[in-house]
């Protein structure tokens, strides 16, 4: 690799680094690199110019608050983003182009040239209709047990250890771990005057070499993650578990953890997930209290003790969702049956994003690759047939066609990634890629999965039977009849609406409905993983997050009585308003359908009142209801708990409910941000008390 | 052989320990001024009718035998005095508007509904409570769901007010693990004046109960201002206190929701008072009984 270090910047280079580009700027210093070569320059030359994160006064965490350190200030049109490799902004860089060097300027041109190019790296090979909650995104969670134990100097000697194999790779990673041990040795030397000895000290341990108590643990973990750009955290008590038998106590080891949860808060980290066997999951859990962020959930099986219980409940009770609920042995089981991961490293399951299934430190998952819109495809294959058995057959048969075509683009988009997009942080960072010699995107990682999002599963099951029920003469219109009124959006036949909204819907426990739900949830599972790539399985996956609003704003009316543009359902929930059944008949409904197809994320959001949650004996009913779930082989559960006043009160008058955190899909918001629609959808879901 | 039942509640927590389906009957001895399920006192079924809802569609006109339901100008006016009960109206009622309340059912398909959560009796200890209502009206039918679920391992609570001969208490005694076994009064002619009947046979009948080893929690609706005086007050504890195998006193503090039931069913509500015990009350009643006697009393 040519360092190209000598004191002249070529053209490109030049007016690149005018306008601010740091990262592009070290893109275009050597065209002749590979291009895995050219990013890594991309990083180091943003590593040199980013300023150090500043010292809070009173923290005893560092880097601390909000702070993104491959893009200070958001200024940059380019630069390194875990989700794709590469943000790019080409219209903004030009705009900045023009700005500096003005319009169709020489410089112009050279930024126009590398706008063109680099938003060429980003292209995506996915077809956008089937961007459902994600095209191609990454979340991930580093090896941060792995980088607690040896620091970025232990990560330095393995990459040196096999340089001689092949030294333009292993050249660029050094390069690169170099530039960040200086990073970090910037800071120290920055922060030293003002901030406590005792972080000093710490922060010459960590995150360069192994830490060697519960602090530096902690401070590595909390710098490790803003050098991934604050994605998601992984088994973050677990991995600390061991270091807080330093004598830690456990008020001290809580209010770290509030710090590094203020941090996830702040720079919009993503999920962790808490272990019920770990003593330290307990601060964890109370950390949490006050923050949207991290997604937490936590493993529970039948040894989860009590105590950890009541701190679960005493979150929810407080207002806030975090932690949801992870089955650990029904989650192992069907990773290994999804996916033929077992042994040691199945135990180390954990999710990134909202909450999607990977492995900590070993995994590229890409979550979420694609989605398939059953709705979409519901409306497009129309009602005109003689019977319902022939209307199904063709309905499966497109969505196999849909299938098709999605792998085809995330094939090829794979194919894109491994020759463009390179994440030589996870290539450090992430098992086994130093070892294997490859790029995180073009398989390094041990295991590579795509989860892929099926939206509209549980409307479509509720059409599906008002469809059979009008293809049997059940229903007071026919087939065309039925027909016309979706085309015309019920107008004029608010009573057939009425109707079809009276017929059974899933979330009630009723067989007639879930059962044909369950061989159909079969079907597109099955469908979805027979697509897998060679070396990549599929996993299915139900979660409509903020997604689920605009996901209906193009679909027609359905027969089971939405409206045209309405909101569609909750992930693995039932339809907004009709599981008037109460909570064991909706939880018998979902286990029907069979979460276990869905291993990437069947989320399913639950509504308790609070009065749940008020006296012991209530608990231990409560806790019976969420763990009969997983005994019926649910994997997950995601509880929000308010009571109806305050939700319609909060409707209304959102601002004067700052601190309302829900669930949505898979993760948390406050009450607050969300749209007045989705504000309204959100209360109207059934609260299920008594 | 079918029973009238007007609902099988999932997820009961207020009717015996730990999770619950609760099968309400219609049909009740007494006619207790606060009632707050006053549909299900007659035993025939009933037409709830809640004319805001009504959208004017036209259905039930055109469906009932007896022209019960007409429109009056903008009005629509449902004739209950020639009303057979026969439903038809409320069939394709989506506004729901217009409800029936009660229907026949066979025991087997009670037991089916009962049976799809037995998940959840197991891990939280629950069961099958029958309710009503009172559920010895339907002696037989009562019976034979208590035997099934005997049958099936399913722990069953009865709800009862008491006023049923003893003899059918002992008949279906090994079927029931606990009674919820009502107090409305202590004093005979109060208790008269506020149920309709006295409550001397339901004294004995908890006594006779008691000292053959029937489980029983005893449930005491509380209403401001009609029953909460200290005489009564004390005579639960006095009772409590006089039995062998009282489990638990749950208090049941008064809510007006049944006066809204009595306007759909076309009834006047005997107690017209629209405003719920407050929680000064149910304090003072927890803190009187629990000084005088030993029996742990909690609120519902």
């Amino acid at each position: 690799m040519n360092n190209n270090n000598s004191n002249h910047d070529n053209n490109t280079v030049s007016a690149l680094k005018a306008i601010g580009e740091v990262f592009a700027a070290g893109y275009y210093e050597n065209e002749n690199a590979g291009n895995f070569q050219r990013c890594v320059r991309g990083l180091i030359r943003s590593l040199e110019s980013v300023p150090v994160a500043q010292y809070q006064p009173g923290w005893k965490l560092y880097p601390a608050g909000e702070f993104n350190l491959w893009n200070p200030g958001y200024d940059a049109a380019v630069c390194f983003h875990y989700a794709f490799g590469l943000e790019v902004d080409s219209a903004r860089l030009r705009r900045k182009a023009a700005e500096v060097h003005g319009e169709n300027s020489f410089r112009w041109r050279l930024v126009d040239q590398a706008a063109t190019e680099l938003a060429f790296l980003r292209e995506s090979d996915i077809p956008p209709q089937f961007g459902l909650g994600g095209r191609a995104y990454t979340h991930g969670v580093i090896h941060y047990e792995r980088l607690l134990h040896e620091g970025l100097t232990g990560v330095l000697e393995r990459v040196e250890r096999l340089h001689d194999r092949n030294p333009e790779f292993y050249g660029a990673l050094r390069e690169l771990l170099e530039a960040m041990c200086a990073y970090v040795r910037r800071c120290v030397e920055s922060i030293r005057p003002d901030a406590p000895p005792e972080l000093i000290a710490a922060l010459e341990q960590v995150p360069l070499h192994p830490a060697r108590n519960f602090y530096e643990a902690i401070l590595a973990y909390n710098f490790f993650w803003y050098f991934d750009s604050c994605d998601s955290g992984g088994r973050v008590d677990a991995v600390l578990a061991p270091y807080a038998g330093d004598g830690t106590p456990e008020a001290e080891q809580q209010a770290l953890f509030q710090e590094f949860w203020h941090n996830f808060d702040l720079n919009n980290g993503w999920h962790v997930i808490l272990d019920s066997a770990q003593k330290t999951c307990i601060p964890a859990i109370r950390a949490q209290r006050p923050y949207r962020r991290p997604n937490s959930g936590i493993l529970i099986d039948e040894n989860t003790p009590d105590e950890v219980w009541e701190a679960i409940f005493d979150n929810w009770n407080a207002g806030n969702p975090s932690p949801s609920l992870y089955a650990r042995n029904n989650y192992r089981r069907e990773l290994e049956c999804a996916t033929g991961i077992g042994g040691d490293d199945a135990e180390t399951f954990c999710f990134g994003g909202c909450t999607e299934l990977m492995i900590q430190g070993k995994s590229n998952t890409k979550s979420i690759e694609a989605g398939i819109h059953l709705l979409r495809i519901l409306e497009d294959t129309g009602l005109d047939y003689p019977d319902y058995e022939t209307f199904y057959t063709v309905f499966l048969r497109n969505i196999q066609t849909q299938i098709d075509l999605m792998t085809e683009g995330v094939r090829r988009n794979h194919e894109a990634s491994a020759l463009y997009l390179p994440q030589p942080i996870r290539t450090l960072f992430v098992d086994d890629c130093i070892e294997r010699g490859l790029d995180f995107e073009a398989g390094g990682a041990r295991y590579n999965t795509s989860v892929i999002n099926v939206v509209g599963l549980t409307d479509t099951i509720n059409s599906l039977y008002a469809i059979r029920a009008a293809f049997r003469g059940e229903l007071s219109v026919s087939v065309p009849g039925l027909a016309a009124a979706l085309a015309n959006d019920f107008e004029g036949a608010e009573m057939l609406r009425r109707e079809l909204l009276a017929l059974p819907k899933y979330g009630n426990d009723i067989p007639e409905v879930d059962q044909p739900g369950r061989e159909f949830a079969r079907q597109i599972s099955e469908k979805i993983r027979k697509a897998s790539l060679p070396g990549r399985p599929f996993l299915p996956a139900v979660i409509l997050f903020i997604t689920y609003e605009w996901l209906g704003w193009t679909i027609g009316a359905t027969a089971d009585g939405r409206r045209a543009g309405a909101a569609l359902t909750d992930s693995f929930g039932a339809t907004q308003g009709s599981d008037l059944s109460g909570p064991t008949a909706l939880l018998k409904s979902a286990s029907a359908l069979n979460p276990a197809e869905f291993p990437g994320t069947p989320v399913l959001n639950v509504r308790l009142n609070r009065e749940l949650l008020a006296t012991p004996e209530a608990r231990k009913r409560l806790k019976a209801l969420l763990t009969s779930y997983f005994q019926m082989g649910g994997l997950q559960l995601q509880v929000t708990v308010a009571n109806e006043e305050i939700l319609r009160r909060a409707c209304e008058e959102p601002e004067k409910y700052p601190e309302l955190i829900v669930r949505i899909g898979g993760y948390s918001e406050y009450f607050k941000n969300l749209s007045p629609e989705l504000r309204r959808e959100v209360a109207r879901r059934t609260i299920h008390n008594f | 052989m079918q029973g009238i039942v007007f609902d099988i509640h999932k997820f009961a927590i207020h009717d015996g320990p730990g999770i619950r389906t609760t099968v309400f009957l219609k049909g009740c001895p007494l006619r207790c001024i606060w009632c707050h399920n006053p549909e299900s006192q007659e035993r025939a079924p009933e037409i709830f009718f809640i004319p805001e809802k009504c959208i004017g569609c036209g259905w039930c006109f055109s469906v009932c035998p007896n022209h019960c339901h007409v429109a009056r100008e903008t009005a629509h006016e449902f004739h209950r005095e020639n009303c057979i009960r026969c439903g038809r109206c409320t069939e394709r009622c989506y506004a729901e508007a217009l409800e029936l309340v009660g229907s026949a059912m066979t025991p087997e398909a009670v037991m089916e509904e009962v049976l799809k959560d037995r998940i959840f009796y197991e891990t939280s200890q629950g069961g099958m409570t029958i309710s009503g209502g009172e559920p010895m009206m339907q002696f037989d039918f009562t019976l034979d769901l208590a035997r099934r679920a005997k049958a099936a391992g399913i722990h069953v609570c009865l709800d009862t007010c008491g006023e049923a001969p003893y003899e059918q208490y002992e008949t279906i005694r090994p079927f029931v693990d606990l009674f919820l076994y009502d107090v409305k009064a202590t004093d005979p002619e109060i208790h008269r004046r506020l149920t309709g009947v006295s409550n001397e046979r339901i004294r004995e009948n908890l006594r006779r109960l008691d000292r053959s080893g029937a489980k029983t929690i005893l449930r005491c609706p509380l209403v401001p201002g009609v029953n909460d005086d200290d005489a009564h007050l004390l005579g639960i504890a006095a009772l409590a206190d006089s039995l062998e195998n009282v489990q638990e006193i749950t208090l049941h503090p008064y809510h007006p929701l049944g006066i809204d039931k009595c306007a759909r069913l076309g009834k006047q509500p005997r107690l017209d008072d629209k405003n719920f015990a407050t929680e000064d009350d149910v304090a003072r009643w927890l803190k009187i009984i629990q000084a005088h006697c030993s029996v742990k009393t909690v609120r519902s």
